[in-house]
């Protein structure tokens, strides 16, 4: 093999790749729908629910109401004196979203509190009615049964659990195994992706340069096996170079709105108290967000203020970076080799979809292992999928990520694949040679067993 | 310069080339003729080394075929093609490099040979926004930008309209002028008679007759007689022992086979036609590729 023909075909699929506006597109796009994704689902899980719906209570105890009333000034309003019958139909007309009932049975603990209303706030108004009815019934009968203070820090006591995972050395760390279980599963998907995709544009490169005729000429300049090393790592830059962006971007990305998204979060969590009417929601929307903005801004300006995250993202070490960089290419390596044989032997992408089956099968296979491995990553199963070279790139990474996976088992998987990685070109280079110069017909796997055999 | 030598190849087992030998020289035409499936577009690729022999070797300057001599021969296959979407510039550097030119040498060259064919506005463009005849003029570029002591093209008249095939013959031409070894193949044989030098027939994978053009048709003889008339040309079909070619109302190219004489044919032709013209003549290449094949699948037959 001569490099120096292997470096020119490099680089041209190289720069030919980079220079179009979809590699550009596509690397800008990804890292800001992916923040825009994880933002949104904060932004989802941050926005103030409830206290939307107003609940009128008839309260035949006579004690309840008023806790009640204190416990959400702006949902619960109090209908003493009225009957059930009224109540019924202010909230068909609309004046009030729902009655709450409350027998006076209710504090002996046999009575039901009921809610009568049409159906709008969902799940999340009952559970929150729900908890209000039951914590002020608890209070009112605990302090009709006159318990002591002592008895009732019993009951309002709870009960911590925590994790201690021991490392290597003894020392015991905070378990953050299900932040890795995710970054492990995400990695996995990620890998993934990526050979799917990066597999598909060698496929389609492979199979333009036989439709469009021009291989004969390539093939008079080059071998085949320099135009397909080539190939294989012109594109294998153009990914790494795309990956080592969208890092770029999305640690850029992220450092400039943690401040904001850490603001917001403190914000929520002192504020959410304050804003209690719909006239304050209101407000708040009105002007609330300019509002926001400045102090974001301040914020992210002034290093005294609170820019941390009211939790702790837990650190993801560098070697799980550069397994995940390993596997990656080892994985791409294998793969792109079988899709650069297979498009060799067809004549345009429709035609490859049924040759392509068998390399995209092993692929979807260990994303399925997957979703076990995540949930327990250091069985039987998950160390002799994650050591099958056809797994390793997906099912090893997630391994790593989650557990403390032996070196051997890393080493001998690495080895294997490098291994296969030598097998396969060298099978692919005998198919590809032959398949870019056959036209005409369709190739099945008889003729490539055929090929196999025969010289060039 | 080119020296093919007893080159078989097959594929599974059907036998394309059957133990084939031919020599181009240099300041030269070579032309490989023979119908559709002889083996011409096989052979060539054996002496690109895009294909290697079963048996049998191809020697360009005196060495064995292979990435050394990939880089003094230009080729321009049967099916062209260049990619669709990079620019022309970018396109013809990239095959400059690939034959071993530096890239300030293949910009060089590039720039020129554009002028040359008045494409320099192209450069910028994508091979796809070109017309067909435009990027057939790229294609010739990329087969010669190298300045190749060899050039070699499969059926390169094919598909091309007449303004590019005359262009494309005056460069063969003038690669020829060079000092340059050419080798075309194609199966229309005025092409060949027009152009070459050299020739090697080839039938069924077999080269059936090879060397000078000129020498090949003499030893031929003066064997046909062209006959031009007016009237009704009827009597021809009644003529013995002979074979005719190419026949118009007007026109008629007749071998003498055993036994016939052309003045016997010119009584007859006087007796029913007005004659124009009568001449005797060699055979053309296609009577010649006619009574070849014919006589080797005698001898096959025979033995």
């Amino acid at each position: 093999m001569n490099f120096q023909k292997v470096l020119i075909v490099l680089e041209r699929e190289f720069f030919f790749r980079v220079k179009t506006k979809m590699f550009w597109i596509s690397t800008l796009l990804v890292p800001f729908g992916f923040a825009l994704l994880i933002g949104g689902s904060i932004a989802i899980q941050l926005w103030p629910q409830g206290n939307e719906e107003v609940l009128a209570i008839i309260d035949e105890t006579g004690v309840l109401s008023e806790p009640l009333l204190a416990e959400d000034e702006a949902r619960y309003v109090d209908y003493q004196g009225k009957t059930i019958e009224e109540g019924k139909q202010d909230v068909q007309s609309g004046v009030i979203d729902g009655l709450l009932i409350l027998p006076g049975s209710i504090l002996e603990g046999e009575g039901e509190a009921e809610l009568i209303y049409k159906g709008s706030g969902g799940i999340s108004l009952l559970e929150s009615v729900r908890g209000d009815v039951r914590s002020i019934v608890r209070e009112q009968r605990l302090a009709n049964a006159a318990v002591t203070d002592e008895v009732r820090e019993l009951f309002d006591s709870r009960v911590g659990f925590t994790s201690t995972k021991l490392n290597e050395e003894g020392l015991t760390e905070e378990d953050n195994t299900l932040f890795y279980s995710a970054i492990g599963f995400i990695l996995g998907l990620i890998i993934f992706v990526a050979l799917t995709s990066y597999g598909t544009i060698i496929l389609k490169g492979v199979v333009e340069e036989k439709t469009n005729r021009i291989i004969e000429i390539i093939a008079s300049s080059i071998k085949p096996i320099e135009l397909l090393v080539g190939k294989i790592l012109g594109i294998s830059a153009v990914a790494i170079v795309q990956f080592a962006l969208w890092a770029v971007l999305f640690t850029g990305i992220s450092a400039a709105t943690t401040p904001i998204v850490a603001f917001v979060m403190a914000q929520q969590n002192d504020g959410s108290e304050q804003i209690t009417s719909r006239v304050d929601l209101a407000q708040s929307a009105a002007n609330g967000e300019s509002i926001e903005m400045s102090q974001a801004m301040e914020a992210a300006t002034n290093p005294t203020a609170s820019t941390e995250l009211p939790f702790q993202i837990p650190e993801i070490p560098l070697s799980l970076v550069l397994y995940f960089f390993l596997f990656f290419i080892l994985g791409y390596l294998l793969y792109s080799s079988l899709f650069a044989a297979i498009g060799s032997t067809t004549d345009a992408t429709s035609d490859s979809q049924q040759l392509m089956m068998p390399v995209f099968i092993p692929i979807f296979m260990a994303y399925m292992f997957n979703v076990q491995i995540m949930q327990n990553p250091s069985t039987t199963f998950a160390t002799i999928v994650s050591m099958i070279p056809l797994f390793t790139p997906i099912n090893m990474i997630t391994r790593v990520a989650i557990s403390e996976v032996p070196f051997w088992q890393i080493g001998v998987s690495v080895v294997l694949l490098l291994g296969s990685i030598y097998g396969v070109l060298l099978i692919s280079a005998r198919i590809y040679r032959i398949g870019i110069l056959q036209s005409g017909g369709k190739v099945g796997f008889k003729d490539l067993a055929k090929w196999l055999r025969q010289s060039n | 310069m080119i020296d093919v030598s007893h080159l078989w190849k097959s594929f599974g087992d059907k036998t394309a080339v059957h133990d084939a030998s031919f020599k181009a020289e240099p300041g030269r035409i070579f032309g490989l003729l023979g119908p559709n499936g002889a083996g011409k577009t096989t052979t060539i690729r054996m002496i690109n080394d895009i294909l290697t022999p079963d048996e049998g070797e191809v020697r360009i300057k005196n060495v064995i075929a292979g990435p050394q001599t990939q880089k003094w021969i230009g080729y321009m296959p049967e099916e062209r093609g260049l990619y669709k979407k990079m620019k022309v510039g970018e396109q013809l550097l990239y095959f400059a490099k690939l034959k071993g030119l530096s890239t300030s040498e293949g910009k060089k060259v590039i720039l020129h040979w554009l002028e040359r064919f008045e494409a320099s506005d192209w450069i910028k463009q994508e091979v796809g926004e070109l017309s067909k005849g435009m990027s057939q003029k790229i294609q010739f570029i990329a087969t010669i930008l190298h300045d190749p002591d060899i050039a070699i093209f499969d059926e390169p008249f094919s598909g091309l309209d007449p303004i590019n095939s005359e262009l494309l013959k005056t460069v063969i031409l003038e690669l020829k002028a060079q000092g340059k070894t050419i080798l075309f193949s194609t199966h229309r044989m005025e092409q060949v008679e027009q152009m070459c030098d050299d020739i090697a027939l080839f039938n069924e994978g077999q080269v059936v007759l090879t060397g000078n053009l000129a020498e090949i048709k003499s030893s031929f003889g003066e064997n046909t007689v062209l006959l031009e008339f007016e009237g009704d040309g009827g009597f021809i079909d009644s003529l013995e022992n002979v074979r005719i070619n190419n026949r118009s109302n007007r026109f008629a190219e007749i071998r003498l086979l055993e036994g016939q004489t052309a003045s016997d044919i010119l009584k007859k032709a006087i007796e029913h036609v007005e004659v124009k013209k009568f001449e005797q003549v060699e055979p053309s290449l296609t009577e010649i590729f006619i009574s070849t094949v014919q006589s080797t699948k005698g001898m096959g037959s025979a033995a």
